[in-house]
């Protein structure tokens, strides 16, 4: 029988937990190397980790974001791979196979971020080498309330991370899916402690039921709140069988209303329901049809948030609806869904005089994100390019919007984003439904910022292994999704760097180790405030500044 | 047969035991009759809780469901007097009708009276089948995270290829997978294996879809037979590396200059019909894709920029490398028309709920990622849309809910019917003046299929089909595919011209393609030829043949 219901499942992945911000633009360098290959190789070799044999088929991939350099080699028989023609650049290194666990270079610790390489034009780089574990094993059976095999649960182990500034759960390694008989098999698991989370989703006919009935998120033994549930510890390599649970039946709701476009006719098409929760595993229910009239039902919403939203078609100019709600178990009738028309906002892009020459219009695109990363941006229009006068014109949804620069081009940022005079830059954009934003003014710089050095202990030798942290002496601007705030690790040589943050005043500190769930948290700088050094940096100053470790913190 | 109206028709085929969901808003009406009885599941006898059993009496609108409880038990209540089918719907077990003579036959009707109740409608259910094994690589060594699926042969847009039916299973990191909720049927098994089209290291080893016992081609691979309940074990695929070659090349905007941020997507056509792969375009227009198997492909460029323009290549590789791929965007050309009416004014539909498309029944694949989902007229009934150049096809339907609306002719600005023709769409042009005419005027065939004994047959499936070959064409309007009802009587519209009719029992859910020229070939054997004008209403009895072979 063919499936009557449609599910569809994001997964938010944070892969690399040092940069939750967008990548930073390169360092002015000689543009014509973007398009000449690069000189340099790098060359390591992938075993297993408990038995030192060679691991066949590992994939290695090396991932330059400053660049938009991303390339895959496939290690041969004997666990070795080679990458040729190497453009110069900061690269992080993964190594990954099936079920071992996938390690970054220079990671030592599970969530770890490893540490870059920094490579030269003409460089040879060898004993790039990895030692995968295997990863550890969650498998069970998920039944119903009456002990009957729960099938198509998405199964995940979970931990909470610190994403943009908010915990939310992550699910470490890929979910799997309950089968007919209500199996479930994870592999590949880093050993930590996890949350063994089950989520079933709109049972039943599409879009639209008598059914009052669902399974709410359930957490390891068997409950729906996760202050309760256990976390289940899993050992490198462990094999951990029969995490059997039971889920339980909670009451679902009903929502009906009306989608209509910013012109008030009916909108043809689907009303889509997101969950809005702690997890950044979202799974989506079954889309309900709005009907020639507008009206629509949603029904089989366990308790909790949503969004609700429906789009046009049509392209950049497509309208889309959609609303905040939370349903706890009673159904909810005459909600109206309105669209807007996608707002524009237009302008100017300008730069130094002096700097205008090197700029080249058709290698610039801009885009808009929001400024708060709580809210679940789901698909704007994309990024616009600027035209040869250097006017743009970018489609918004309403919101707070941050313009940033999207285009490959290498060398340049942003230094400020001007309307009517205030600097929004970092505060955004403040789009209201239906209308249109002009004279915007974003100003681009050339000359970007880097700050880089070497850490020392109390002995004066040089630290191979440790984690930067940059942060503004300004509190204000200790918030997520900051400009000012990066953290590093150490490359080869034992140097961290930091680029294109803007001028100001700064605090800097080296640690042992930072876990990625602390090191933008305003507490946590509050915390090592007072042992970190200071430095000003100017416009497009490049500086170098030695550390010595701070121990403790 | 229109897109909307085939999509219909196979859905009607599909539910031909249960009648249409009435809208909500109008309430249904009640009564004072009672359907009770109890579920249980065929292995074991145990009762089954949570299964959906429906109550349905087409004639009347009356289309109630009902969940079974711990002890398997339903009761239906407020019933009034009438002819109904009960089903249940159950995931992971096939779909039951009461008093079917087949697993998924059309089930036997009941007639209930006013504060009748009708204990002992009772089911016996069947578990849906599945296909488990393991899927290793040319080392013998576990392949996880392959992908597997179960799949059939479909004809479309003039091609015969594999495509999926059933839910895919991926495999465990001992390499085993399990495929479940299979209904009874054929099946072929494929294994996918992730692709290393973005690997430059060297290694150009590359994965075919790989068909059970373990060959890239479809025409020897084993075909299964699954049962009620069946899970048959031990399906082990070995991966088949094939040497993959290099295809690289540039991407011109349409200004001739390249494209700084995009990417490259291949799709594979034929018989392995899918997506081989995609890379990045780098910041100086190239691209490349690495580890691509020996086989023809469609190239498409995807980046800003590309919204109103596409830029295509279509290549084979027969083993090496192809460095001088040029994928140049030209804009989307236009088709601007209008549509007209031929009905009640009063009963024309809302302007945004028209969708007008296109369709290119070209050798190529259909254009992935630019989504026409077709253009709205404007509120004075004109439209724009914008598609790519080449043999194009016009169709229009309404939105939503099957209402009065169908298409009746497409006719060029000179009054030239390109209905099922289609024209020629210039490369970077455009053509005017196309009106799309909608009616609700339409035909009504109406019959009984016979056996030889002389008694109506219920379980079978009609179908009509032209009688020149020349138009059994992708996106044909003369089509047109039915079911009998409850009183073994089917009910058929279709568009005006000569058919050929015939009708056999059809055992399968998933049916033959319907313009696939070798099984239209085999039913003309035992056809009958029919025809009938645009607003005739006929009847139509036909003698049951036996089915194509597929």
């Amino acid at each position: 029988m063919v499936r009557a219901c449609a599910f569809l499942v994001g997964l938010v992945f944070v892969a690399s937990l040092s940069s939750a911000q967008p990548p930073p633009p390169m360092p002015p360098r000689d543009n014509a190397q973007a398009t000449a290959p690069g000189t340099a190789v790098i060359r390591g070799r992938v075993v297993a980790a408990d038995t030192g044999q060679a691991l066949r088929k590992a994939q290695v991939r090396i991932f330059a974001p400053e660049i938009r350099e991303n390339r895959l080699a496939t290690a041969d028989s004997d666990g070795k791979f080679e990458f040729k023609e190497v453009k110069a650049g900061r690269y992080t290194v993964t190594a990954s196979k099936g079920s071992y666990v996938a390690l970054q270079y220079g990671q030592t610790r599970p969530f770890e971020p490893g540490k870059p390489l920094e490579i030269l034009a003409g460089q040879t780089i060898e004993k790039v080498d990895f030692v995968l574990p295997h990863g550890g094993i969650i498998s069970g059976r998920l039944v119903d309330e009456f002990g009957d095999p729960l099938p198509d649960a998405m199964v995940a182990a979970q931990r909470y991370q610190n994403f943009n500034g908010q915990k939310r759960l992550v699910p470490a390694g890929r979910s799997a899916q309950t089968n007919d008989i209500g199996e479930f098999r994870l592999f590949g698991i880093p050993p930590g402690q996890y949350y063994l989370s089950a989520t079933l989703r709109g049972m039943g006919m599409m879009g639209d039921s008598d059914d009052r009935t669902g399974y709410a998120p359930t957490y390891f033994p068997g409950t729906p709140n996760i202050a309760e549930a256990q976390r289940v510890t899993v050992g490198l390599g462990q094999t951990l069988t029969d995490m059997n649970m039971a889920l339980l039946p909670t009451k679902t709701s009903r929502i009906t209303g009306t989608a209509v476009d910013s012109q008030g006719r009916p909108m043809a098409g689907m009303v889509m329901s997101v969950p809005r929760g702690d997890s950044m595993m979202m799974m989506f229910g079954p889309p309900a049809q709005i009907k020639p009239d507008g009206s629509f039902a949603v029904s089989g919403l366990t308790p909790g948030r949503y969004m609700l939203q429906a789009r046009t078609m049509g392209g950049p100019d497509g309208e889309v609806a959609y609303l905040d709600i939370t349903v706890n178990g009673d159904d909810v009738n005459g909600i109206k869904l309105v669209a807007n028309r996608p707002s524009s906002v237009t302008g100017r892009v300008v730069v130094d005089p002096a700097a205008a020459q090197a700029l080249r219009p058709s290698t610039l695109r801009l885009g808009l994100q929001p400024a708060e990363p709580d809210m679940m941006f789901i698909g704007g229009a994309p990024p616009a390019a600027v035209n040869d006068d250097l006017s743009f014109e970018l489609k918004g949804n309403p919101g707070t919007m941050r313009v940033f620069l999207a285009g490959p081009a290498p060398g340049w940022t942003i230094r400020a984003v001007r309307y009517r005079g205030t600097d929004v830059t970092d505060a955004g954009l403040e789009i209201r439904p239906s209308e249109n934003i002009t004279d915007i003014e974003v100003e681009l710089t050339n000359r970007v910022t880097e700050v880089s050095g070497l850490v020392t202990n109390p002995k004066g030798e040089a630290l191979k292994d440790y984690s930067v942290i940059v942060f503004p002496q300004d509190r204000e601007k200790w918030t997520p999704n900051s400009r000012y705030l990066k953290s590093s690790r150490p490359d080869q040589d034992g140097r961290f760097k930091v680029s294109a943050i803007p001028p100001g005043e700064y605090y800097v500190i080296a640690l042992d180790y930072v876990d990625s769930n602390d090191w933008n948290d305003p507490q946590f700088l509050d915390g090592i405030r007072a042992k970190a050094s200071r430095f000003s940096l100017s416009e497009g100053e490049t500086k170098s500044i030695d550390l010595r470790i701070t121990s403790g913190s | 047969m229109n897109l909307i109206g085939s999509a219909l028709i196979a859905a009607a085929a599909a539910s031909a035991a249960l009648a249409q969901a009435p809208a909500r808003d109008t309430p249904a009406p009640t009564g004072t009759a009672v359907i009770r009885g109890r579920v249980i599941a065929a292995a074991g006898q145990r009762p089954l809780a949570t299964v959906e059993v429906r109550a349905a009496a087409g004639a009347l609108h009356v289309n109630k469901v009902v969940l079974t409880d711990a002890n398997g038990r339903y009761e239906i209540v407020d019933l009034p007097a009438g002819r109904y089918t009960v089903g249940t719907n159950k995931e992971n077990y096939v779909r039951a009708s009461y008093g079917e003579r087949r697993p998924l036959g059309p089930g036997t009707p009941i007639d209930v009276a006013n504060g009748q109740v009708v204990p002992r409608i009772d089911f016996v259910l069947q578990r849906t089948a599945a296909i488990t094994g393991r899927v290793v690589d040319e080392f013998g060594d576990p392949a996880p995270n392959a992908m597997v699926m179960p799949m059939r042969y479909v004809y479309v847009n003039g091609e015969r290829r594999m495509q999926q039916t059933g839910n895919g299973a991926s495999t465990n990191d001992l390499g085993e997978y399990r495929v479940y909720g299979l209904i009874p049927g054929r099946y072929f098994v494929s294994a996918t294996f992730g692709r290393n089209f973005a690997d430059d290291g060297g290694d150009r080893t590359a994965y075919l879809p790989t068909l059970y016992p373990g060959t890239g081609n479809p025409s020897e691979a084993q075909r299964f037979t699954v049962g009620p309940g069946q899970t048959i074990a031990g399906v082990n695929i070995p991966l088949l590396p094939v040497v993959g070659a290099r295809i690289s090349g540039v991407v011109l905007d349409i200004d001739g200059k390249p494209l700084t941020m995009g990417s490259v997507n291949a799709m594979s056509r034929g018989a392995n019909f899918g997506n081989a792969g995609y890379a990045q375009i780098k910041a100086d227009g190239t691209f490349a894709l690495n580890a691509m198997p020996p086989g023809d492909y469609t190239l498409r460029a995807n980046g800003s920029g590309m919204t109103e323009a596409y830029a295509i290549a279509d290549i084979t590789v027969s083993g090496g490398d192809i460095s001088d791929v040029q994928l140049s965007a030209v804009r989307l050309s236009t088709i601007h028309g209008r549509i007209v009416f031929d009905g009640p004014r009063e009963r024309l539909p809302a302007s945004s709920l028209l969708r007008v498309n296109v369709i290119h029944p070209s050798p190529s694949p259909p254009m992935v990622g630019y989504m026409p989902g077709g253009a709205t007229p404007k509120d004075d009934w004109t439209f724009e849309l914008k598609t790519t150049a080449g043999r194009s096809i016009v169709r229009a339907g309404v939105a939503g809910p099957p209402g009065d609306w169908r298409l009746d002719r497409i006719l060029t600005s000179d009054g030239v019917d390109i209905t099922d023709a289609g024209f020629d769409l210039p490369v970077n042009g455009s053509v005017d003046g196309v009106v799309v005419m909608m009616t609700t005027r339409h035909n009504e065939i109406t019959g009984t299929v016979f056996d030889d004994g002389g008694a109506p047959v219920r379980d079978c499936v009609v179908v009509l089909f032209a009688q020149d070959p020349q138009r059994w064409t992708v996106g044909t309007r003369l089509l047109g595919v039915a079911r009998p009802d409850v009183d073994s009587v089917f009910h058929l519209r279709v568009a005006a011209g000569d058919y050929f009719a015939v009708a056999y029992e059809q055992l399968e859910m998933a049916g033959p393609s319907f313009n696939d020229p070798d099984i239209l070939q085999q039913l003309r054997e035992h056809a009958v030829p029919f025809s009938i004008g645009p607003t005739d209403t006929k009847k139509l009895d036909l003698r049951l043949s036996a089915p194509p072979v597929y």
